[in-house]
């Protein structure tokens, strides 16, 4: 039935009131794709099925992402009148104990991660509390949700919703306040002050450019024309990053209501989605939530009895990198080759169909009904002057812990790998991190100081990106790190410019060159000239950025590059061709592990001896190091 | 002849000298055969010719000589009157006394002049027998070559009047230069409103045949049997099968600068009609720049065109035809500019038809007034008559007859276009003599604020951004140094026979500067030296449209008389 | 009328011209690939570069593409710029060594040899046939195959074209001359390699 009335809207929200807290034991299983990837749908049938083996009145309910994708699967329990608890690492068979445990009354403590006494609503403002003091008894030991240290320093603002409510169920959705910003937007505020709010907050692009959202915004507005589109991009290209698919699968609506409420303030009618093909989960949710959506009336005609139209459709993507780029998006998006064109006459002008378009985010969108509902000074107050509000990064690579983390910006980079990833994996050494996906650039130890922040991200000669963050210990080879990204550059260019097609090619022949142990003298200035090029010379983002990988670790690693060439030696040891296992005499034992793995047979030795390497036959696969006890097996 | 009779005209004997009549008539009264002497006052006045009648009655002669001045004049005239008295034509004979010239003779020596020339005459008169006259079937056709604004208007007179007209054109429509200018003296009307009904009238009348891009290769014959060679030039596209839509020249790759304009804006295609309103409206190719003759690798309207009209393959073909009539209408060219040594070759220094192209709406800038060189708009223009023209010295001594006018003009609308630009005109004389052109002069100076500086421009040459124009105000007796954003100047008009291949294969009398002679300076402007080839419009002299469409008409008129008759009589042989 | 400078030059074009156009009126010289006057602009071979002064900032366009505005000021011949097409005609050179246009350019650009291993193109994928076929003819029997390096022009499938009615229009624009008239059919690089789809 339709959403008409606030009245309408508050009924919703008591039902989904309800149903976050229904006053019975409810256990949620993180099923986004990360949580799918660890087991969590296999943990979620062993639940339904113990839970029905054992005649619970347990509610059992599908969330999004909390974030800390290295703890997944992650299982919350809430129990009337006791705090949640949040289980970490929950495997199927774990499942068993853990029902029979709750049966008992009891927690099962060496499997908590931590406990949650109340819960922020963010939109809202509201705070639930889940319990007193009664109910806070037998638990002190286990630390707060607060106090983890993956989540202390975050603050959620996109992905505040993630985790807490079933992606697919508009009334938890509504109870958590979501659609009240919207009902605000259509009936109490005009347009232009829909734009001033957004422009007030200083929410800037959070795919990459960081250009000022109301601005853009403000722009399509003013562009002549009576048809306008609204687009969200959810192509997320960049390898390792899934901020967006997480916004997707986990609170699809807040990203529909933020499309609603900028195509008000623009005056777009109709929006399209742009939707990576590789993510069939976001898909899926995100169709059902449209036709929920609609079913409400939040969709479609005379939303909220507003009289106001707007409807939004999906498209899927073809598996083209390039087809993030907004040009390229909307080509693809009007059937023709995904192609980029010239920038000079602006999408917000004449973009979808030669119409004005305004193109943003998955996460900027996913920001615009908090804005709304807390206002622009209060967004303003988070992060840097430049750089307002929250960004979601991926952390990925070698830290201890891997996940989606929500920071406000002004964080240090320290801050975020140390803090809350908890640092570099195995006690290892940092090397670098990688901001930005493949247009971005590596940043070392030396300014891992440095704030999180649009401006000072790119004066170091990196960029935000859309959030991937890789981080890199000592065992990373910077120039296979900038040889990666170029194979990934070349293979995703569109090809239609000569610089990005012909420049990224033959950079990455000179980078494969240095990494295969034929690095010249003049390959360095080579790869500054090709860099050059490709700056100046490139039709689009993919291209002026493909450089950044290259003369960032240039700028930051030169010796790493210059003992490829010049000494053929690969100090990280990945290069294959540059380096060596040699048998440590001292500590081998001979205890003749490595000969019984090796597939060349390149180890040989009697038993009880130093063995020896024949290096003419090694292949450098690493079996033999990954047996060896002694750690007699070192590069060279 | 048995009873001659002599009549002697006192004005032919006046002209031939100081003439003792008296020793005139006796001495001829005297002589064989002579039936009757008589003097008159002046024999072309109609009431001596009575008496002549009454003569002819009452002396019963059966021979007459008269003396006159030129018998051209008024042969026709004593012919009709012994005719009217049963006589026949050859027993006519006139004493010429003014054919020659001055004869500078002495009294005496002129008395016995005359008297030799008469006494020549009665002889001769003897001698005449008849002669039968031939009689040559009039084929009832006209040709008019040129199709500017002179041959269209005469053709559409004979077409009118009755009778089939071949028109033909080199270029591949009609319309002459009349239809590149922007407005036309004094009327400002636009040129291409007043003259695209006709050149429409001319396509759509079932006696006119248009024969464009065609060229007139032979003539031979005589009046009203001529027979014409014509070369219709391969224009590469079968008109008959095309239908004009033009997709061919939307879609050709090749692109060349406009020559229609003679401007550095703009440009057509290598196949193209040459303006909007061309009649016929067919393309052609320019071979020098198609994209199929010179590399062999397109035929993209050949493929595109949806009638399948275009034929690389096509030649020149030729077609032979009998006409009673020609009329030549081929209009006029300005000379060029690059002949003028005192100015120098440069994008900003333009004749006149550069400068219609400018401020015509049709043209290369919609009539925006922009300078060749770097598409500014000029704010200082200067006007130079008499270029060439009135100039025995260098180049021409005649005058073009229209620079005056349609520099005012020019000025005017330049004035028009650009209101707080400067127009000057360097003059010698101001010629506006039509109906209506002093009053034009007087509108450009007083409401258009043109000035006019009569004297002449010795030099012209650029400066940086500025053409300097040094000259001089004969009026206030000062040099005038201009400096100048663009310079108009005021070309001779020269025929388009001159030199051609055309007027050698006519065989045609021309004077020194190539225009067509004509039959009767004063009496017969429109008649070549030949009889049955007319001639109208500027190819006989500098003239303004209304004299040559009234030419035209003229022309016209003659052919229509010709063909009114079914044969030529031709007396002699 | 828009008002500009090319090189210190004060030029007038029309309103909605390019650079480019404004340049070629008055003979200004712009080295370009791709481009053609009866075709509408791509930017992809990026030869046209020039640098713009707008609001005091300075940047790279292309020239084919970026329309003029009121008081623009362009260097079509910096020192940065003419690094940038040497480089360009640097990595056309080594994909296309024996091509008589490119050898050409690269002569009047100084650049002798690439510093890049030579591959054996003809086609530089300006897409000016692409463009032909599109806008002229409107058979749009020709277009762009495949990604990036892999990036090539062809008929869908490789088939033979039901489309294509021969009007050479293709061939005639095609600046390197890849594209060939032989015996009167057409015949493109494509058809000259190994193909797992039958040609006939």
């Amino acid at each position: 039935m339709k959403i008409k009335t606030p009245e309408d809207l508050y009924r919703i929200k008591n039902e989904g009131l309800k149903a976050l807290y229904p006053g019975k034991t409810k256990i949620t299983v993180g099923t986004s794709t990360c949580g799918l990837a660890t087991g969590a749908g296999k943990v979620l049938e062993s639940l339904v099925d113990e839970v029905q083996k054992n005649d619970m009145d347990i509610l059992i309910e599908r969330v999004g992402c909390l974030g800390f994708c290295q703890k997944e699967p992650i299982v919350t329990v809430l129990e009337p009148g006791k705090p949640k608890i949040i289980y970490e690492q929950i495997t199927p068979e774990k499942v068993v104990e853990l029902i029979a445990v709750l049966k008992r009354g009891e927690i099962k403590k060496d499997w908590v991660l931590c406990k949650m006494e109340e819960e922020e609503c963010l939109v809202d403002g509201v705070t639930k509390k889940f319990c007193n003091e009664e109910g806070l008894k037998g638990v002190e030991d286990i630390c707060l949700y607060q106090e983890v240290d993956f989540y202390r320093k975050q603050l959620k603002i996109a992905l505040n919703n993630c985790g807490f409510i079933d992606p697919e169920r508009i009334e938890e959705y509504i109870a958590r306040g979501g659609y009240f910003p919207l009902y605000k937007v259509l009936h109490e505020m005009s347009p232009q002050e829909v734009i001033e709010e957004v422009k007030q907050s200083g929410l800037r692009g959070r795919g990459g450019a960081g250009f000022p959202t109301g601005v853009k915004w403000e722009s399509c507005r003013n562009a002549k024309g009576d048809i306008k589109y609204v687009i969200c991009n959810a192509d997320e290209g960049d390898p390792g990053a899934y901020m967006d698919r997480s916004i997707l699968e986990g609170d699809p609506y807040s990203v529909l209501e933020g499309m609603v409420i900028g195509a008000y303030a623009i005056g777009a009618h109709e929006g399209y989605i742009y939707l990576r093909n590789e993510y069939p989960l976001a898909i899926r949710t995100i169709k059902k939530s449209i036709e929920k959506a609609e079913g409400c009336g939040l969709l479609g005609e005379n939303i909220l009895n507003s009289n106001f139209d707007f409807t939004v459709k999906i498209n899927r993507g073809g598996g083209a990198f390039v087809c993030g780029e907004s040009s390229a998006l909307m080509a693809s998006l009007e059937g023709k080759v995904g192609e980029p064109r010239a920038k000079y006459i602006r999408s917000v002008e004449k973009g979808l169909w030669d119409r004005p378009s305004n193109i943003n985010n998955v996460e900027t969108w996913a920001n615009v009904p908090v804005i709304i509902a807390r206002g622009a000074e209060w967004f303003a107050k988070i992060g840097t002057k430049s750089s307002r509000g929250t960004k979601v990064f991926s952390v990925v690579g070698k830290v201890n812990n891997t996940g989606l983390v929500e920071v406000p910006m002004g964080i240090s980079l320290k801050e975020i790998i140390y803090d809350i990833c908890g640092g570099v994996q195995g006690n290892k050494k940092f090397k670098a991190v990688q901001t930005g996906g493949p247009s971005g650039g590596c940043i070392p130890e030396s300014l891992i100081h440095l704030p999180v922040d649009y401006e000072e991200l790119a004066r170091v000669g990196s960029m935000m990106g859309s959030g991937g963050m890789i981080v890199m210990d000592e065992d990373t080879c910077m120039v296979d790190i900038a040889n990666y990204f170029l194979t990934f550059l070349e293979e995703e260019s569109c090809g239609k410019c000569v610089p990005c097609r012909e420049g990224i090619k033959r950079a990455r022949q000179v980078l494969q060159g240095i990494t295969e142990g034929r690095g010249e003298e003049g390959d360095i200035e080579l790869l500054q000239d090709l860099g050059a090029i490709l700056r100046d010379g490139s039709l689009c983002g993919l291209g002026t950025s493909a450089a950044n990988p290259v003369l960032s670790t240039l700028r930051y690693f030169r010796e790493e590059y210059e003992t490829h060439i010049r000494n053929k030696k690969c100090p990280a040891g990945v290069c294959r061709e540059l380096f060596q296992y040699f048998i440590d005499p001292e500590k081998c034992e001979g205890c003749h592990r490595c000969v019984g793995v090796c597939p060349q047979q390149a180890v040989s030795g009697e038993k009880r001896q130093p063995h020896s390497m024949d290096q003419s036959k090694c292949i450098k696969c690493g079996a033999c190091v990954e047996v060896c006890k002694f750690g007699a097996i070192v590069k060279q | 002849m048995e009873r001659i009779g002599v009549f002697l005209c006192h004005c032919s004997l006046k002209a031939a000298g100081d003439i003792k009549v008296q020793q005139v008539i006796q001495s001829i009264s005297r002589y064989d055969r002579v039936a009757y002497v008589i003097p008159y006052e002046d024999m072309c006045i109609s009431s001596e010719l009575e008496l002549v009648r009454d003569a002819i009655k009452e002396k019963r002669l059966d021979g007459i000589v008269l003396t006159s001045c030129s018998p051209s004049l008024h042969l026709e005239c004593f012919r009709n009157v012994i005719v009217s008295e049963g006589l026949s034509t050859y027993q006519l004979e006139v004493a010429g006394l003014k054919e020659g010239g001055d004869w500078n003779l002495t009294e005496v020596e002129a008395t016995q002049r005359v008297i030799q020339t008469i006494k020549a005459s009665i002889d001769r008169l003897q001698h005449q027998s008849h002669v039968s006259p031939s009689y040559i079937p009039i084929t009832k056709r006209a040709l008019v070559i040129g199709g500017g604004i002179a041959g269209i208007q005469t053709a559409l007179d004979i077409a009118d009047g009755g009778y089939e007209v071949l028109l033909v054109e080199k270029t591949s429509s009609i319309g002459g230069h009349m239809i590149q200018y922007s407005e036309v003296f004094p009327t400002l009307d636009c040129p291409q409103c007043i003259e695209t009904p006709k050149m429409v009238e001319c396509w759509q009348n079932p006696n006119i045949e248009i024969l464009a891009y065609s060229e007139v290769e032979e003539i031979s014959g005589e009046i009203g049997n001529f027979t014409v060679k014509i070369r219709k030039k391969a224009s590469y596209v079968d008109w008959t099968k095309c239908n004009g839509c033009g997709l061919c020249i939307q879609k050709c790759l090749t692109q060349v600068p406009a020559d229609y304009d003679r401007l550095p804006f703009g440009h057509r295609k290598a196949i193209y009609i040459p303006f909007a309103q061309a009649v016929p409206n067919k393309p052609i190719i320019d071979r020098e720049h198609c994209g199929y003759f010179t590399t062999g690798t397109c035929q993209v309207c050949s493929k595109i065109c949806p009638r399948e009209a275009v034929d690389y393959s096509q030649k020149d073909t030729f077609i032979d035809i009998n006409v009673g009539a020609i009329i030549l209408a081929t209009g006029f060219e300005l000379m060029s500019k690059k002949e003028i040594s005192e100015y120098d070759d440069d994008l900003d220094i333009i004749d006149g038809i550069q400068f219609e192209r400018l401020l015509s709406p049709g043209g290369p800038t919609a009539g925006e007034v922009l300078r060749p060189s770097d598409g500014k708009t000029p704010r200082e223009v200067v006007f130079i008559s008499c270029v060439g023209s009135r100039d025995p010295e260098h180049f021409y001594p005649y005058c073009s007859k229209v620079c005056c006018m349609y520099l005012a003009k020019m000025a005017m609308l330049y004035k028009h276009a650009v209101p707080d630009g400067q127009a000057y005109i360097f003059y010698i004389d101001i010629r506006s003599t039509g109906k209506g052109y002093e009053e034009f002069i007087q509108r450009a100076v007083e409401e258009d604020h043109v000035v006019y500086l009569r004297g002449r421009v010795s030099r012209l040459f650029r400066e940086n951004d500025k053409i300097k124009v040094y000259g001089v105000d004969t009026l206030s007796g000062r040099t005038i140094v201009i400096d100048a954003d663009l310079v108009v100047l005021g070309m001779a008009m020269v025929p388009s026979l001159k030199g051609t291949e055309l007027i050698k294969k006519l065989n045609l009398k021309t004077d020194k500067f190539g225009f067509l002679s004509e039959s009767h300076f004063k009496m017969r402007p429109m008649e070549s030296l030949k009889p049955g080839i007319f001639i109208a419009g500027t190819s006989q002299s500098p003239k303004d449209i209304p004299d040559t469409v009234a030419q035209a008409s003229a022309a016209a008129s003659k052919v229509l008389i010709l063909f009114t008759q079914e044969m030529v009589i031709q007396e002699y042989a | 009328m828009i008002a500009l400078s090319i090189d210190g030059k004060k030029v007038w074009a029309k309103e909605g011209s390019t650079i480019l156009e404004a340049a070629r009126l008055y003979n200004i010289y712009i080295p370009t690939l791709c481009y053609h006057p009866s075709l509408s602009p791509y930017g992809a071979c990026r030869l046209c570069s020039v640098e713009v002064v707008q609001r005091d900032r300075s940047r790279i366009v292309v020239s084919c593409l970026f329309q003029i505005e009121e008081g623009l000021e362009v260097k079509t011949n910096t020192e940065r710029i003419q690094k940038l097409r040497r480089g360009i005609i640097e990595l056309l050179l080594a994909r296309c060594p024996s091509t008589e246009r490119i050898q050409n350019l690269a002569k009047e650009m100084g650049v002798l040899k690439p510093r890049f291993s030579s591959e054996n193109e003809d086609c530089i994928l300006c897409s000016l046939c692409v463009r032909v076929c599109q806008e002229i003819s409107e058979k749009k029997a020709l277009s762009f195959v495949s990604r990036g390096t892999k990036r090539e022009v062809a008929t869908p499938f490789y088939q033979p074209s039901e489309e294509c009615f021969d009007c050479w229009g293709c061939a005639y624009v095609c600046p390197t001359g890849a594209i060939k008239i032989e015996n009167g059919k057409l015949v493109f690089p494509w058809m000259k390699k190994d193909l797992i789809f039958s040609k006939d």
